[in-house]
């Protein structure tokens, strides 16, 4: 766990120095201008306009500093000769993984929780409201983010830093499509297509379980069973993906 | 094969061993008996081929390495660029893995983690994480290695390194020679029983060589095994006990330091006084010379033990008088210079035949 955390640690504080968090600011005044500018627009629903804008910019954001931060985490070690320092350690590579993927969620964390507070300070000096939904929406994002940084750890494990970009990128817009196969595998009536349907359900992330804004918007909020499921599915997928990284990596040759 | 380590039929025949009858069991009888007879390494036949992709020739970069380093020692190893000095440290490391051969680390299979906890490495070019001072390396080499912290220890270490200014000051922000002394420290900081330093003195002024071959000195006093790969010789020559000379990915020497310089006595010089002629040069090496004069000096280039004898006698049945003989060694630059040229031309009779 020391190695883990160690590890964890050395990751945060690279993604800090490496001044991701000036994103946030982009962010805050992205938030504030759009308000600004959309609200009067919206006759009497200033407050779903700016909780819209403010949860999928967070999503996008914080998806954005996954994929960005993320794809490289295993390159840059590779390409800056620091895996030497690591590997002629009693370091499992698995510990590796797990270190570098809590490093990067600690600061998706502090980047979704710093994102939430200036949405809520937003909506507050507008008059509205902040009410728990809010704050499910928030963790239903940080989980989002678990399953993409998982994703793009597992792909970095494998293959190059771009291709591992890409190919989160693209895992983050098809998950989100992802209810779309549900449908397809409905319409489908032949045994091969609805067995590659149904693979395909099982191999592509979730993500549409958490791009639903109406109980926020509504101010309803989410069930438990629906937060519950959420939660669940998000830890799985993510961990599995870190396992599969962790076995990938100790069977690769680290020629550096 | 390993003259020196195969000293009972038992060790002769688990080391000679051949992966044809009684595989298993053999195999099993050789990997207990690894750790009591005292190896820190032991390689036998180590292969290693890489295969950048299916466009490109495979490079075999080791060709049944054999190399063998006891509890204690310091083992000098040495070869050109590209002879598999660093695939080795690699393999040893468990970051590459062999294509043929046997490997034993500490008594463990190559890059088993009981074995890497009790190593210490320093790489050819350092490199650490540019944000981190040099006193954060060295607590974070002792996180990733499982020992205490202990920061008052790690600052004394730097001091000692002649690097205490280190310890707050970024990595980034350190030459090239800074930044090895920190590698040296990380190394160090855990108290392995094992050093793998590969080019320890590379960048390093000639005060920080001092201090880093007095560093070296003092770990080999205090029993740790020291594995050294440099192309200084000089300092090979002073601090190691055993040296192996490799060429591409072969074991070309090995033996212990006075004795691979011993039978190299590169010139003899005989001084006196009185009668002599240049008749004693008769039978000597020919580049061997009489230089007259009062006293007058004999020159022997590269004799053999019995034409300096010879020579002796002649000078005092001339009527001679010795008044001194000197012998020249040759360092081990001269050794290592001989040793890879026959290989190469070796390796040349090879391709011609």
């Amino acid at each position: 766990m020391r190695v883990v955390r160690a590890i964890a640690w050395n990751t945060a504080v690279e993604a800090l120095r490496d001044k991701v968090l000036y994103l946030l600011l982009f962010f805050g005044l992205f938030l504030f201008g759009a308000s600004r500018l959309l609200a009067p627009l919206a006759l009497g629903e200033a407050k779903r306009i700016t909780l819209d804008v403010g949860l999928s910019s967070i999503s996008a954001f914080g998806c954005l500093i996954a994929i960005f931060v993320g794809h490289q985490l295993i390159f840059r070690e590779v390409e800056r000769k620091t895996l030497y320092f690591l590997f002629s350690r009693p370091i499992h590579r698995a510990q590796f993984v797990w270190g570098k993927f809590l490093g990067l969620y600690a600061i998706l964390s502090l980047s979704v929780l710093l994102m939430g507070v200036m949405l809520a300070l937003v909506l507050l000096a507008g008059g509205h409201g902040v009410d728990l939904s809010l704050a499910q929406a928030l963790a239903l994002i940080l989980v989002e983010m678990g399953i993409l940084s998982a994703i793009a750890i597992l792909i970095a494990s494998f293959t190059s830093p771009i291709l591992a970009g890409l190919f989160t990128l693209a895992a983050y817009l098809i998950g989100h499509g992802s209810g779309d196969l549900t449908d397809l595998l409905a319409r489908t009536s032949s045994p091969v297509g609805r067995g590659v349907v149904e693979g395909l359900r099982w191999i592509l992330p979730r993500l549409d379980l958490y791009g639903e804004l109406l109980p926020v918007l509504t101010g309803t909020g989410w069930t438990g069973p629906q937060l519950g499921l959420a939660f669940v599915y998000g830890s799985v997928y993510g961990a599995a993906c870190l396992l599969l990284a962790g076995v990938i990596l100790t069977r690769r040759e680290l020629a550096l | 094969m390993f003259p020196e380590t195969a000293r009972s039929p038992r060790a002769v025949s688990l080391f000679l061993m051949t992966p044809v009858r009684g595989q298993a069991k053999a195999r099993n009888e050789m990997r207990r008996s690894i750790p009591r007879m005292e190896y820190v390494i032991a390689l036998h036949r180590l292969e290693k081929v890489y295969k950048p992709s299916v466009f490109r020739r495979p490079v075999q970069a080791l060709r049944g390495l054999d190399l063998d380093v006891r509890a204690g020692e310091t083992y000098g190893f040495l070869g050109l660029n590209g002879a598999g000095k660093t695939t080795t440290f690699k393999l040893l490391l468990g970051l590459l893995r062999p294509t043929g051969g046997e490997g034993w680390l500490f008594g463990r299979p190559l890059g088993d983690r009981r074995a890497l906890a009790r190593l210490g490495f320093l790489p050819e070019l350092p490199a650490y994480y540019p944000y981190l001072s040099g006193g954060e390396v060295l607590r974070l080499a002792r996180d990733l290695s499982g020992a205490k912290r202990d920061d008052a220890r790690d600052k004394r270490l730097l001091d000692e390194l002649g690097i205490g200014f280190a310890w707050s000051r970024p990595t980034r922000r350190l030459s090239k020679g800074q930044l090895q002394r920190v590698g040296l420290a990380q190394a160090l900081v855990h108290e392995p029983e094992l050093l793998i330093l590969d080019e320890p003195m590379s960048g390093l002024d000639p005060l920080a060589r001092g201090l880093v071959k007095d560093r070296l000195r003092a770990e080999r006093e205090a029993g740790r095994t020291i594995v050294l790969s440099t192309h200084v010789l000089a300092d090979v020559e002073a601090l190691s006990d055993r040296i192996g000379l490799v060429s591409e990915g072969r074991l070309l020497r090995s033996g212990r330091t006075e004795e691979l310089l011993s039978g190299s006595v590169r010139e003899v010089r005989i001084e006196g006084s009185g009668a002599i002629n240049e008749d004693v040069l008769a039978g000597m090496p020919n580049e061997s010379l009489l230089v007259p004069g009062e006293p007058w000096r004999v020159l022997l280039q590269r004799p053999e033990p019995f034409q300096v004898d010879a020579c002796l006698r002649r000078i005092i049945q001339q009527g001679g008088t010795v008044l001194g003989v000197e012998s020249r060694r040759e360092d081990l630059e001269a050794v290592f210079v001989r040793t890879m040229e026959n290989a190469g031309q070796g390796e040349d009779d090879r391709c011609a035949s």
